[in-house]
């Protein structure tokens, strides 16, 4: 009896050593691979200031698979890990060539409601929810299609992404999207989101890094970002545990984690879009066949990327 | 029932074959060995309850109906008309939706129009542009006629040119639409120019057409669209404040409660509301037992 009780509160410390809470200074990002063992690529008490550039610890774990021809996407999921319930997610990734695909910002409310999910991508090279939303209506600056749909919005850490007529993007790093506006503006399509994850070039905010926004609270996250090459990059954090529809939990990484995730991928500028039960994404692969991860939300806004110029 | 010591000696033999930082996995093991041991239970799905913070209250039958509160409170929210967001919101969808019909219904007429104003536009800046050079060759003509005696008359145009030609290209210089726009209007009358008239007379050469009255109606609904939109969604901003007021909360934890809220509803109707990763025992009770009322508002 005493070896049993001595041997259970050696293995409840165990326990609690093993789950117990993690420091925010000890906070860390690690690629799971195959062999069970972790690589490390982030750690919170020495997290950059700036990303120069990717990070090969992670983006050389990437394998990149093809999207639907044509498409210009590439994808790929990453096994991760990260504290608490974060300790076993997975990453989907995609990298978009703006020169080879059309995008539209789909503004769909039915009704009184929000309507748009990821089974209404139809064939779409890749889709996902944008920006964020004050209730069902999206929350700043809407352009689609050439109108102007709602008015920006302001605050520090809001970002832009603009589609000009002529194909071009343009990322914005703050709220100041005047130049770009105008009842017959050049953005054929625009939206804001907050909070910005990197900016100038790949600069982490310091908001992120002073704890002036919540740096501790977990959720499923989805990104949006713009690398050094012009290349779009989304990334989803979807949680991995053997359970039905955990895939669906809304539990996943920080904010300052995700600008990390954007920042090792290679990412320039980076925003969070509206994440947790919203978070939803849909890639073409190869074969035409499409990969999706639902939210569990309806949503006013998505970003679809299909095959060909426009 | 496994023993507790040979628990331990799997964890030692576990920690001793995975030095290689096998975070997930050794935790995993020893979560599972530990509950093992205390309880003589085998290892179940790794299922911490969720954490709750600032941000994230747990939804216990008094939270939840602090969140019902507020959610009536934001259903009832009403804007300048006396509207709520959902009428405002209805509003203009179906102007939206009218639109739409609209120009679905003259896609082609729509782009035949759009071909046609952009030709008219061309014309009218190239007939424009012949006038201006015309212009400026009757103007050199005028001067190179007043060679000889320099009469007070012809020594005023002069001045009076020179004066209007400063002031374009500080107005220009100066970025000021306005001062330009005066300055212009001068060299025109000292030119003799009647802007107006040569526009008119372009927009008559050129053969604009005129906007149809679907188009007119459907950018018209459109605009009306946007408009009630925009002030659906200032309703819904207010009303999300007085939301968080109503329910006692700040507006992040009503924003996060009604978001958990809303996915309890969502995965109850798909039959799996998280296999208590999500929800604790005392929030899936709470819920379940408000889930009729909470259905109305994100049902």
């Amino acid at each position: 009896m005493i070896r049993r009780t001595a041997g259970s509160v050696i293995a409840v410390a165990l326990f609690a050593a093993a789950a117990g809470p993690v420091g925010r200074e000890d906070a860390t990002l690690a690629v799971r691979l195959p062999s069970g063992a972790a690589r490390l690529f982030w750690r919170a008490s020495r997290a950059p200031v700036q990303w120069a550039a990717a990070d090969a610890r992670l983006i050389g774990l990437v394998t990149w698979h093809p999207g639907q021809p044509g498409g210009g996407v590439e994808w790929a999921t990453l096994p991760i890990a990260g504290q608490g319930e974060a300790y076993a997610l997975t990453l989907v990734l995609a990298r978009i060539d703006p020169q080879t695909v059309s995008f539209h910002l789909v503004w769909d409310i039915e009704r009184d409601r929000a309507a748009w999910t990821v089974d209404r991508a139809d064939g779409a090279a890749l889709a996902l929810n944008a920006g964020m939303f004050v209730e069902q209506l999206p929350w700043g600056w809407v352009v689609s299609e050439g109108r102007e749909r709602l008015p920006p919005g302001h605050g520090p850490l809001s970002s832009a992404l603009v589609g000009l007529a002529d194909g071009r993007l343009v990322w914005i790093d703050g709220d100041d999207v005047s130049k770009w506006r105008g009842p017959r503006g050049p953005a054929r399509f625009a939206f804001q989101s907050y909070p910005t994850l990197l900016a100038g070039d790949g600069g982490v905010p310091a908001a992120l890094r002073n704890g002036a926004i919540n740096d501790t609270h977990r959720d499923a996250r989805l990104a949006l970002g713009l690398d050094r090459q012009g290349r779009l990059l989304v990334a989803m954090t979807r949680l991995d545990i053997p359970i039905p529809g955990a895939d669906r939990i809304p539990f996943g990484l920080t904010v300052p984690e995700m600008a990390a995730v954007m920042g090792a991928l290679g990412a320039q500028h980076a925003m969070l879009l509206d994440g947790g039960i919203s978070a939803q994404l849909t890639i073409s692969d190869s074969t035409g066949h499409a990969r999706v991860w639902k939210g569990l939300r309806k949503v006013p806004l998505a970003f679809v990327a299909r095959a060909g110029r426009r | 029932m496994p023993r507790p010591g040979l628990v331990l000696a799997l964890i030692v033999f576990s920690l001793s074959t995975s030095a290689q930082a096998q975070i997930p996995n050794l935790r995993r093991k020893a979560k599972d060995a530990a509950r093992q041991a205390v309880t003589g239970q085998q290892p179940q799905p790794h299922r911490p309850p969720p954490k709750f913070d600032n941000t994230m209250l747990e939804l216990n039958p008094q939270v939840v109906a602090r969140l019902i509160t507020g959610l009536e409170t934001r259903s009832k929210m009403r804007g300048t008309g006396s509207q709520t967001a959902a009428e405002l919101r209805k509003r203009s969808s179906a102007a939206s939706d009218e639109a739409a019909n609209l120009n679905n219904q003259h896609s082609d007429d729509r782009a035949q129009w759009v071909n046609a104003n952009g030709a008219a536009e061309n014309c009218v800046s190239e007939q424009l542009n012949n006038a201006e050079q015309r212009h400026q060759q009757e103007m050199q003509q005028r001067f190179m006629g007043m060679t000889g005696v320099n009469t007070p008359a012809k020594m005023k145009l002069i001045q009076d040119w020179t004066a209007a030609g400063q002031e374009v290209q500080q107005a220009a210089m100066a970025n000021d639409t306005a001062a330009l726009r005066r300055a212009q209007e001068k060299m025109n009358k000292l030119m003799g120019v009647d802007a107006h008239a040569d526009s008119a007379k372009a927009l008559a050469t050129c053969h604009a057409p005129a906007v149809p009255a679907w188009m007119r109606r459907a950018d018209s609904l459109a605009a009306i669209s946007d408009t009630l939109a925009v002030r659906a969604r200032g309703v819904e901003g207010a009303g999300n404040a007085a939301a968080a007021r109503a329910a006692e909360m700040t507006p992040e934890q009503f924003a996060m409660a009604a978001e958990r809220a809303e996915g309890f509803v969502t995965l109850k109707a798909a039959g799996n509301v998280g296999s208590g990763w999500v929800f604790t025992p005392i929030e899936e009770q709470a819920l379940t037992a408000r889930l009729a009322d909470l259905k109305k508002y994100f049902g």
